[in-house]
């Protein structure tokens, strides 16, 4: 059951509204009352979720395990190259650019202190290493220039970019983020509610707790449960054999 | 364990008690797929999605050879909590060693028998006859003399 309180949070996700199966992007802000405090506390739950455990991994990788830095790039990779291709067109450049960013920030991860978060100061890197990459080929970088490296620790410069179409995204990529959202139109509605409150809205789960109105541990399952789905579904196109992580 | 993955990539797990399935994440299991699989979803969802290809591994074959990192040891939060432990433990132990030790100096000073008891020196009667002798003391000091009865009180 959910509490109808805060059905305004829910029409966001676009399944009470239209009573539909569709997932669709929230394409408002909320601007009210307990709505901006949901709001703040969604952005401080995204920031958890990436700032403690990020660090557990720096610091691993700071003691020689390379692994862990690995954890990162497989984490991070994409959203970097997302950010990137908003300065580069080309899709093999900015791979390339991304590929240098995480080496350049391997290399110097020893004086990374934590003083901001791990992907604040990878982006920094990558932001750093395209310019140079275009002065290097003798283009002006300027896509990015009104981009404030406070706004991507924000969360809030995909606002922007999101808008934006790579124009080289390749035909598989389109078919894994088709196989994604298939996949999340067709959960149960539990299942749908929970990870789209968690990935889109950014709720911690005692936040979906209180709008489902069921305990945390429901929560934490029905999150696992619409991930293993999608991921049934998702695991054929990525086709990771499991003896071979990288 | 991937349960446990799930709300960990959400920062529902307290990170000291993930040992385990970081172990799990780096290594070619299920749990280390089930990590890529879990931020592909999320970066689909947010739009922060670009573009599948192996960059993981050329990354990472490249990461190969360069000479592994070794940072001076920071001391990460977990680090300071154990840390402190000790130190309060240490304090603990030196405050109840200082309150015993004071119990049973206070306890030994206590108990002692009361070794100076109020010894009457002089009575009534002495003092009568100090006072008459000083009228005729030949040293004008004996001005200055005055009766002294160590029996406090009387």
């Amino acid at each position: 059951m959910l509490n109808t309180a805060n059905l305004e949070a829910l029409t966001r996700t676009g399944f009470v509204e239209n009573n539909t199966k569709a997932y669709t992007t929230p394409n408002h802000k909320i601007t009210q009352g307990s709505h901006r405090d949901m709001t703040v506390q969604a952005a401080h739950a995204k920031q958890q979720e990436n700032k403690e455990f990020d660090q557990m991994l720096v610091e691993r990788a700071q003691q020689g395990d390379k692994r862990a830095f690995g954890l990162l790039v497989e984490k991070y990779h994409r959203k970097l190259g997302r950010l990137l291709s908003r300065m580069i067109r080309d899709q093999a450049e900015v791979e390339d650019v991304v590929q240098e960013s995480f080496i350049k920030a391997y290399r110097a991860l020893h004086s990374f202190r934590g003083d901001s978060a791990f992907y604040t100061w990878l982006y920094r890197i990558g932001i750093n290493t395209a310019k140079n990459y275009l002065v290097s080929l003798g283009r002006k970088p300027q896509v990015m220039q009104d981009v404030k490296l406070e706004d991507v620790e924000n969360f809030d410069e995909a606002n922007d970019m999101r808008t934006m179409e790579t124009p080289e995204t390749s035909l598989m990529t389109k078919e894994i983020a088709q196989t994604v959202n298939d996949a999340i139109a067709a959960l149960p509605d539990e299942l749908r509610t929970a990870i789209t409150l968690r990935e889109l809205e950014g709720l911690s789960y005692e936040d979906i707790a209180n709008v489902m109105q069921c305990p945390i541990g429901t929560v934490r399952s029905r999150i696992f449960r619409a991930r293993e789905t999608i991921a049934a579904k998702l695991r054929p196109l990525l086709d990771t054999p499991q003896h071979k992580r990288w | 364990m991937k349960q446990q993955l799930s709300a960990l990539v959400d920062g529902e797990v307290d990170v000291e008690r993930c040992e385990h399935i970081f172990l799990a994440a780096k290594s070619t299991g299920e749990v280390a797929q089930a990590w890529r699989e879990y931020h592909v979803i999320r970066d689909v969802m947010r739009e922060d999605y670009w573009n599948e290809s192996d960059l993981t591994s050329r990354i990472m074959a490249n990461l190969d050879e360069e000479p592994t990192v070794l940072a001076p040891q920071a001391v990460s939060a977990s680090e300071k909590v154990t840390h402190i432990r000790p130190r309060f433990n240490t304090y603990s132990w030196s405050i109840a060693a200082s309150v015993a030790a004071a119990f049973f100096v206070g306890l030994f000073v206590f108990n002692q028998p009361e070794t100076n008891p109020t010894i009457q020196i002089a009575d009534k009667d002495t003092d009568q006859y100090v006072v008459a002798h000083h009228n005729y003391a030949p040293s004008s000091a004996t001005y200055y003399m005055q009766n002294v009865a160590f029996n406090a009180g009387e």
